[in-house]
């Protein structure tokens, strides 16, 4: 279900203006929203008493290159390459307490899960008629739905048992007000002939390296305005943009084991990506890693001590604890509420407290990618205090209200199309039981010692995981996806890098077993995917020492080896098109 | 041309792999697929367990390398929404192993394997660089090697459990051809300017209160194939296909969703429509709606005769006749009965009726001599054969039918109808010996329908695409036509709308009583290919219609918007 290393969906912005210029799209929704919620009268005992509208307007950019070549689609270019104006309209009929949006139980599981409507395009120009035109047949499509909805939700709750929480659907939360001046677009900010050529030469590094038979340099850039109104009053326009280059590759153990390796940068600007000559050691750096995992040692099943450093256990954390304190998933009868009645008592060891804070721009000089200043439902983004010392204080909250916590904390998100639920933003790690690296590491090896194994293991990167939180068949449990793992042997042989291991296991046991932490927290910067889309997060994480934790034997794949050798090379660099 | 048995060349065809030439080309980009063409037939998997037991080799491999260029701007109400446009790469490649007579393709009981459709597996180029070609076709080659040696494991072992009546051979002969036609630039579309004319021409329809929406757009395509095959085949060539479309959409008081459409396709920017034509055509368009969202409903199903105009008459015959005859080689393991095919040599229409199909036209003269493009021209097909124009029909009587290399019990050599590796339409050309005017075969409808005591016989004007993924046992037009008129003994043509045929058989093709004299071109799509057809009107005595469903969705609540 999650990964954190996914592509963004993108789009973007008309051009820049001052705060006090006209704004024919942001009149439109408000001249529309004004007309509909008067007009559109909901059902009999089901009233519409909330419409919504969310813009994503502006313009990206996305292109890959790989081997030397652009790849997928090559970008054509022009004035309005990359231009999208997309609309989400959220229509809730019934009252808050009960509404169109209650989850209906008993049903199919997602397949009854209301994820919006999908985002419907609105014409790039100007034109506050064929704009009207637009939102109109948006919002009567979703007041259609809505009245459907509503009633399947009223039949449900009628046959039912009664609900364990009780709180209302939607909360009565203040709206917020703010005009901020729209996004510059991407096209004045972008030389968009100078790009191609950098993912060009970048990805030509992997042409003499004819055992990685997948890899891929992308650029994706965006710059967009967001804009949201509602019937509650709020009425907010402010840019966004948003910038990544990555760079990807896998390749194929000799026993058909596949291995990927990944490396990005995320920026809040394009001058503040590394320059090529930077991410040209970083692409270097993927390279010698796909060839040292392929030559290294598939190691078996293990439990023992392990350090996960930094990063990875930023994207830890995030996995198997932040999921879990998203507010929706406390209500919803059929996930796995591992911590719905724990706030007020230990969750973690006393030593870590945990935060997320969306309005934290960055971290030392490092930007965090989970950084916003409202939400997708028009709430001031906030910081909250999620564990303090190791005891559960908060969850993150939309403005679906749960038992004890009935406002929005600014964390209701979704990408362009789909229905916000919480979600988390910059997920900071705290400890009081720091110690510097290498202490960390002697630790481990005592444990290694004491418990008497062969090696701990330290996790060096994680590419992301998943983790399931409901109930039903499946075991709600976690599988992180580690990159780089070593054998840290107690004897005082060098570490050995080893592949073929997933870190598994159960969030609670999982938490217990840390014993220490390192001092060198560092960012880790991605892409969250859940059923509101993927969404830009951050994590902040010192190295953790846990003194139990588990692997199991990563699935391997049955293909061979290309059974011939690769093509002879016209050049070692990025190659040049031939013609029509 | 009708044969009744299997040929003897293809035992003759099938022999040991031969020592892989490479062909020499002054194309780069063919001569990157002739080397990794040539590469690929040397493909052997290293010897497992029994080293006695010589592992399959490869006896043909193909590949091509489609370069398109596409581009889309379209306006709705006056307002551009967001344009598109770009470059794709797209290469496939294709591995037999064994031999014609025996190999790893035409079987699905083991799990669906088929030849071809092996594109995008791996990431490809963007852009025709010469380095990342040869990567891409070098593990996509690998990659169906290694599936064709698994495949025909598979077709060997369903053979010896299950009793097959007859087995045809898998891969039938054919002179290679090399056909090499000038590569042709994508035509230099001036986005900016097309922006503004479907921007102005899509406001035309702003004064139509009625409608939801009011599109004009431009959509096109310009694409270049190479392909080398192991045989010797190869071919180069290059098309352009531009599409003009107008689309206005509204809802009817009793919430029938109503549409009225516009679409012509072209070859080159200089033979595209003026803004005062396309305008033309959003106001046209726009009248209709309201003409449409104004007309009566059926009330009770329609047992009668139906008359086929205009674009409808061809898209009848694609239905009811192309699509029978296509794609007729069945697969081991798959079994259909009562296919029209199995007519050959037989009645399968009235006497009057006879059809071609040559893809070889570029153009069709239309009665008043304009010369129309014909997308159903290919100057060679996807098994690199060059196509032959072929008698479908001849006096009513079935002829042959569409033959890529894929042998068939009663047809065995190919006709260069091979498009997505099965034989199928290119353009359909349908001819009575008895043309009729118009207003005689509306005449006749109505006599008929008063036989059926009906007031009035149906006349339909307009069919939407079908969207086929295979050849079909029953005729199912499609289930909603465009433009339905109902005529009436006093001449009168009411225009009705919600109307929607019930499945038929393939008999309807001789119960056809009169024709016109009025041959009309459309130019469509067919099992996602580029097609034509060209047929007259046309009088069937009898179809059945349903009346429309009463359950559609309420109009909106609120009145549209004003638009000045």
């Amino acid at each position: 279900m999650i990964n954190l290393l996914v592509a963004a969906v993108l789009s973007a912005a008309p051009p820049a203006a001052k705060p006090t210029d006209k704004d024919v799209l942001l009149d439109a929704l408000v001249s529309e929203l004004q007309r509909n919620k008067s007009g559109l009268k909901g059902e009999k005992d089901a009233p519409l008493y909330y419409l919504s509208y969310r813009v994503a307007d502006g313009e990206s950019w996305s292109q890959a290159a790989s081997f030397g070549a652009l790849e997928g689609v090559k970008v054509g270019p022009g004035r309005l390459a990359g231009r999208s104006r997309t609309l989400d309209v959220s229509v809730r009929m019934g009252s808050r307490q009960l509404d169109n949006t209650h989850r209906v139980r008993g049903s199919s599981g997602w397949f009854e899960f209301d994820f919006g409507g999908g985002g419907r395009p609105l014409p790039v120009e100007d034109d506050e008629g064929a704009l009207k035109v637009s939102i109109w047949k948006a919002t009567d499509d979703a007041y259609r739905e809505a009245a459907k909805a509503i009633l399947k939700v009223k039949a449900n709750v009628a046959v039912k048992a009664e609900e364990e929480d009780k709180a209302p659907d939607f909360s009565d939360d203040k709206p917020n007000t703010r005009i901020e001046p729209r996004a510059t677009p991407l096209s004045a900010q972008m030389d968009q002939a100078k790009w191609p050529e950098v993912l060009k030469r970048l990805s030509a590094a992997f042409k003499t390296h004819p055992q990685i038979l997948r890899s891929s340099v992308s650029l994706q850039a965006a710059s967009l305005t967001s804009y949201f109104v509602d019937s509650d009053g709020a009425k907010l326009r402010e840019p966004r943009f948003f910038a990544r280059l990555a760079v990807y590759g896998s390749v194929r153990a000799d026993d058909g084991m596949e291995l990927d390796f990944f490396d990005d940068a995320e920026a809040t600007s394009l001058e503040a990506l590394p320059t090529e000559g930077e991410f040209q050691k970083r692409v270097d750096r993927v390279i010698e890693r796909l060839e040292a995992l392929r030559k290294a040692p598939a190691i078996e099943p293990y439990a023992g001590p392990a350090i996960i450093t930094h990063r990875a256990a930023g994207v830890f954390f995030h996995e198997i604890f932040g999921h879990r304190i998203e507010g929706h998933r406390q209500k919803d009868a059929d996930e796995g509420h591992t911590f719905t009645k724990r706030v007020g008592l230990p969750v973690v060891p006393d030593f870590i407290s945990v935060t997320d804070d969306p309005t934290r721009r960055s971290y030392g000089d490092i930007p965090l990618n989970g950084f916003y200043l409202f939400d997708e439902e028009g709430q001031a983004a906030q910081k909250v205090n999620l564990v303090e010392n190791g005891v559960l204080r908060a969850f993150l909250m939309s403005r679906s209200p749960i038992a004890g916590f009935a406002h929005s904390n600014g964390h209701g998100r979704a990408m362009q199309g789909l229905r916000p639920v919480s979600r988390q933003g910059n997920l900071l790690v705290d400890s009081s039981r720091r110690m510097p690296f290498k202490d960390l590491r002697a630790r481990l090896i005592d444990e290694v010692k004491a418990r008497g194994k062969p090696y701990g293991l330290l996790f060096e990167e994680i590419s992301g995981g998943f983790t399931n939180t409901r109930t039903g068949g499946l075991p709600q449990a976690f599988k992180v996806i580690p990159q780089v793992v070593y054998r840290v042997y107690p004897d005082g042989r060098p570490d050995e890098l080893v592949r073929g291991v997933d870190l598994v296991g159960t969030p609670l046991a999982s938490f217990e077993r840390i014993i220490a932490t390192g001092d060198d927290f560092r960012v880790f910067n991605g892409f969250c995917g859940a059923e509101s889309g993927w969404v830009p997060v951050s994590a902040v994480a010192p190295s953790i020492l846990i003194s139990d934790i588990e692997v199991e034997r990563k699935a391997k794949g049955h293909e061979r080896a290309p059974l011939l050798p690769p093509p002879p090379l016209l050049t070692d660099g990025p190659g040049k098109e031939v013609g029509p | 041309m009708i044969t009744a048995a299997l040929s003897l060349l293809l035992a003759a065809a099938a022999a040991k792999p031969a020592a892989p030439v490479t062909q020499k080309f002054d194309d780069v980009l063919l001569q990157v697929l002739a080397d990794e063409v040539a590469r690929a037939m040397t493909l052997k998997m290293p010897p497992q367990g029994d080293k006695k037991q010589e592992p399959d080799r490869p006896y043909y491999a193909r590949a091509y390398l489609n370069t398109d260029a596409s581009f889309s701007v379209w306006a709705n109400f006056g307002a551009q929404y967001a344009p598109s446009s770009g470059q794709q790469v797209k290469l496939g490649t294709s591995v037999r192993v064994g031999s014609p007579d025996f190999d790893n393709t035409n079987f699905q009981a083991g799990g669906g394997f088929s030849f071809g459709g092996n594109e995008g597996r791996f990431s490809t180029p963007a852009e025709l660089d010469l380095d990342a070609i040869r990567r891409a076709l070098w593990l996509q080659f690998d990659g169906d090697y290694k599936k064709a040696v698994e495949a025909i494991a598979r077709k060997r072992a369903f053979l010896e459990t299950t009793q097959v009546k007859e087995r045809l051979p898998d891969f039938g002969p054919a002179t290679p051809e090399k056909v090499m036609l000038d590569v042709q630039p994508p035509p230099k579309i001036d986005l900016e300017k097309w922006g503004g004319i479907v921007k102005r021409a899509s406001a035309a329809c702003r004064a139509f209160s009625s409608a939801h929406s009011c599109v004009a757009g431009i959509s096109g395509k310009h694409g270049c194939q190479r392909l080398v095959a192991s045989d010797g085949a190869a071919h180069r060539f290059c098309e352009t296909r531009i599409e003009v479309y107008a689309q206005a959409n509204g809802q009817a008081a009793d919430g029938m969703p109503v549409g009225a459409d516009w679409k012509q396709y072209y070859r080159a920017e200089a033979d595209l429509p003026t803004e005062a034509e396309l305008t033309a055509h959003v106001k046209e368009m726009g009248e209709l709606l309201e003409k449409k969202l104004k007309a009566p409903t059926p009330v009770e199903d329609y047992a009668g005769p139906v008359l086929f105009t205009a674009e409808a008459a061809p898209a009848f015959f694609l239905s009811a006749l192309a699509n029978p005859l296509s794609q007729p080689r069945e697969a081991l393991g798959a079994s259909e009965q009562g296919r029209m095919i199995e007519r050959l040599g037989k009645h399968i229409a009235v006497s009057q009726l006879s059809a071609t199909d040559d893809p070889t036209q570029p153009t069709w003269t239309s009665p008043a001599g304009k010369v129309l493009p014909l997308f159903g021209y290919f100057p060679v097909d996807d098994d690199g054969v060059k196509p032959q124009p072929i008698t479908l029909v001849k006096d009513g009587v079935l002829q042959t039918y569409y033959m890529s290399r894929l042998p068939t019990k009663r047809v065995v050599k190919t006709n260069g109808h091979a498009r997505n590796e099965q034989g199928s339409t290119g353009s359909l050309f349908v001819t009575t010996k008895e043309p009729h005017p118009l207003a005689e075969l509306k005449k006749k409808l109505v006599e008929l329908a008063k036989e059926e005591d009906l007031d009035y016989g149906l006349m339909v004007g307009r069919l939407p695409q079908s969207w086929e993924s295979r050849p079909d046992t029953a005729l199912k037009l499609p289930n909603n036509p465009l433009l339905v008129w109902r005529v009436y003994a006093d001449g009168r043509e009411e225009l009705v709308r919600g109307a929607a045929f019930r499945p038929a058989t393939f008999r309807v093709l001789k119960d056809i009583v009169m024709m016109g004299d009025d041959p009309t071109l459309l130019n469509g799509e067919q099992f996602g290919q580029q097609v034509s057809a060209v047929a007259p009107s046309t009088l069937v005595r009898l179809l059945e219609l349903n009346k429309p469903r009463d359950d559609y969705g309420k109009p909106p609540v609120l009145p549209r918007p004003a638009l000045r």
